[in-house]
């Protein structure tokens, strides 16, 4: 096993799923409450990037985050480090593409949540944000929580705009997919069998631990 | 000036909808309100924009000196600053905290809690003691009920609003608790609006109605005057019940009592009677009218009474009778022909026992023992 991408990877969607918790939340929990009638935009937005082919997005990150677009060159001229080909780079990349994986679980749950729950929160003189951390969240934790997984799993197996973004630069942006990439274009099957088998194993343990925690099959 | 609560406002809903109000009522002291009328009215879009979760396009609402929502100087207060208390129809308690955490809920910082606190002792007024710990759904509708209400009152609210608060519950639990609903609301002692289109909740809870239909207020006063002279016939329709009277138990023998009503007595059912006073319903198709008293017969009440109006209502009239209080009946045109029947004329009111409602009188303020 190639453990420096192991590490790499974990750290990659550890991170994703952090930065996309703090982030998914409120954007999920607008998305759930508000009456406005352009939030299809919104919705549209998140979603993208489950259509959109990993080049393109990868694409547009690059230009959007390289030394000469303003964000790029402010980052260069505060850090001296370029984002395209760095782990802030997949980061960020990996952040936008597992956004709808975050965020439609949560805004599911969410929605689920019984909206009087919130209003007899209001009424009770609770503020929206705190009734946002001691209702709705809550009695959204489950929803919460696939999507957490949801996103830390995808992360590890993203592909694509990691290759885009990062550039596949061992110990800095070359993760677990993109070994195995390396190790089918070198012939060596036996090692891209061992690491392609860790992350099936991975893949699927995570899914029927998603599942059965919605179905109740597993206590938490 | 006494406080007032004013509510004149329109609510337009995107399907085109448009529910209107206009009300003053005392924002000071013991009072109960019903907005009463038929499902889908906009009763309950009433009290959402009183309570600050709805917001209306139009007029303006207010509260003794506050301004809660003024469409012209496009100011809304949010249901956090309005001092209102909102009791949902389906209670809306929140299921991943206990009794005692649900009734604290409101309260800030940790006044709420400890065993001296004002949750303790709403515990112990609502007669929740031995619940603290229970979830919301191990615990009676009854029970749920006056968590809710528990929940609603340890903040103090200046105004409270309860939408449909019995419907949630079963027959007999909604029997007894009407009327320790009354009780507690009294004790509260704040002005209370209230959400019903139960005509027998609306008369024993509420002292002044206001009826709604299709958006509108059609008639509103004191629940005595409304119920006994519905302003027209789609009013008297959504009453449902038109006499409402209050009598003195006089006497009491084999499950029957004798009321006596101003200068009348009148044979009833009653299983038990805690109560004295009684408030008594009659709808006016039980009421059947007479030229003499009959020499026998099953019906037990006859009552003297003159004609003051006859309202006709398609096949039906509408009697209206001075029988020393004023009693509804409904005949057919046939009956009123045959009858002869005009106004000022005398004529004999039959009512038989059972179809005289009979629901112990709330206790007023101040006589409670």
């Amino acid at each position: 096993m190639d453990w420096p991408a192991v590490g790499l990877t974990v750290q990659l969607a550890f991170g994703t799923a952090a930065i996309l918790l703090v982030l998914g939340l409120p954007v999920a929990y607008w998305l759930a409450t508000t009456r406005r009638r352009f939030k299809f935009v919104i919705e549209a937005l998140v979603a993208l990037p489950i259509l959109l082919p990993p080049t393109v997005l990868g694409f547009y990150l690059l230009l959007a985050l390289g030394p000469r677009s303003p964000l790029g060159s402010m980052v260069l001229s505060w850090t001296g480090t370029a984002i395209p080909f760095s782990f802030t780079g997949i980061l960020a990349a990996s952040v936008v593409f597992n956004l709808p994986f975050a965020v439609r679980p949560f805004t599911s749950a969410f929605a689920a949540v019984n909206r009087r729950f919130l209003e007899a929160s209001w009424c009770l003189g609770v503020s929206p944000t705190a009734t946002f951390f001691r209702i709705a969240l809550p009695l959204a934790w489950p929803g919460v929580l696939t999507g957490v997984v949801l996103s830390f799993a995808h992360a590890v197996g993203e592909f694509g705009v990691v290759l885009m973004v990062g550039g596949n630069i061992p110990g800095v942006t070359r993760t677990i997919s993109l070994v195995v990439y390396d190790q089918v274009q070198a012939l060596d099957y036996a090692a891209a069998h061992r690491t392609a088998s860790v992350l099936l194993a991975f893949s699927f343990v995570v899914l029927c631990a998603t599942f059965a925690t919605q179905r109740r099959v597993l206590p938490i | 000036m006494r406080p007032e609560l004013l509510a004149d406002f329109e609510k337009t809903f995107p399907s085109g909808t448009v529910i209107r109000m206009s009300m003053r009522r005392p924002a000071e002291g013991f009072s109960v309100t019903a907005l009463f009328g038929p499902s889908g009215c906009g009763k309950t879009t009433v009290l959402r924009c009183l309570a600050g979760l709805e917001r209306p396009q139009k007029g303006r609402i207010e509260f003794d000196d506050q301004i809660w929502f003024d469409a012209e100087k496009k100011l809304c207060r949010p249901p956090q600053s309005r001092d209102v208390g909102l009791l949902f129809q389906d209670y809306a308690l929140f299921p991943h905290l206990s009794v005692e955490q649900n009734i604290a809920y409101g309260l800030r910082g940790r006044a709420g809690k400890g065993k001296s606190g004002p949750a303790a002792e709403l515990l112990e007024r609502f007669q929740l003691h031995g619940l603290a710990h229970r979830l919301p759904h191990e615990i009676s509708g009854g029970q749920q009920q006056r968590v809710a209400l528990a929940r609603t009152l340890a903040r103090r609210p200046k105004l409270l609003l309860l939408d449909e608060p019995l419907s949630a519950l079963d027959g007999p639990t909604r029997e007894e608790l009407r009327l320790e609903l009354r009780n507690l609301l009294a004790d509260a002692g704040v002005p209370v609006v209230m959400v019903t289109h139960e005509a027998l909740e609306a008369a024993t809870l509420a002292d002044y109605v206001v009826v709604m239909d299709q958006g509108r207020v059609r008639q509103e006063g004191p629940m005595a005057e409304v119920f006994s002279r519905p302003a027209d016939a789609a009013v008297a329709r959504i009453v449902g019940v038109e006499t409402v009277l209050h009598g003195r138990v006089i006497a009491t023998k084999m499950g029957m009592a004798t009321v006596a009503v101003g200068e009348a007595e009148l044979l009833v059912i009653a299983p038990q009677l805690p109560a004295d006073e009684v408030d008594l319903f009659i709808r006016a198709q039980d009421v059947a009218l007479a030229p003499t008293p009959p020499s026998t017969g099953s019906v037990q009440n006859h009552l003297r009474g003159r004609v003051l109006t006859l309202v006709p209502e398609g096949p039906l009239i509408r009697v209206i009778l001075d029988c020393g209080f004023v009693l509804t009946a409904l005949i057919t045109t046939r009956a009123r022909d045959e009858l002869v029947l005009r106004e000022g004329d005398a004529v004999i009111a039959s009512i038989k026992a059972a179809a005289i409602h009979v629901v112990p009188r709330p206790h007023a303020k101040g006589n409670r023992q």
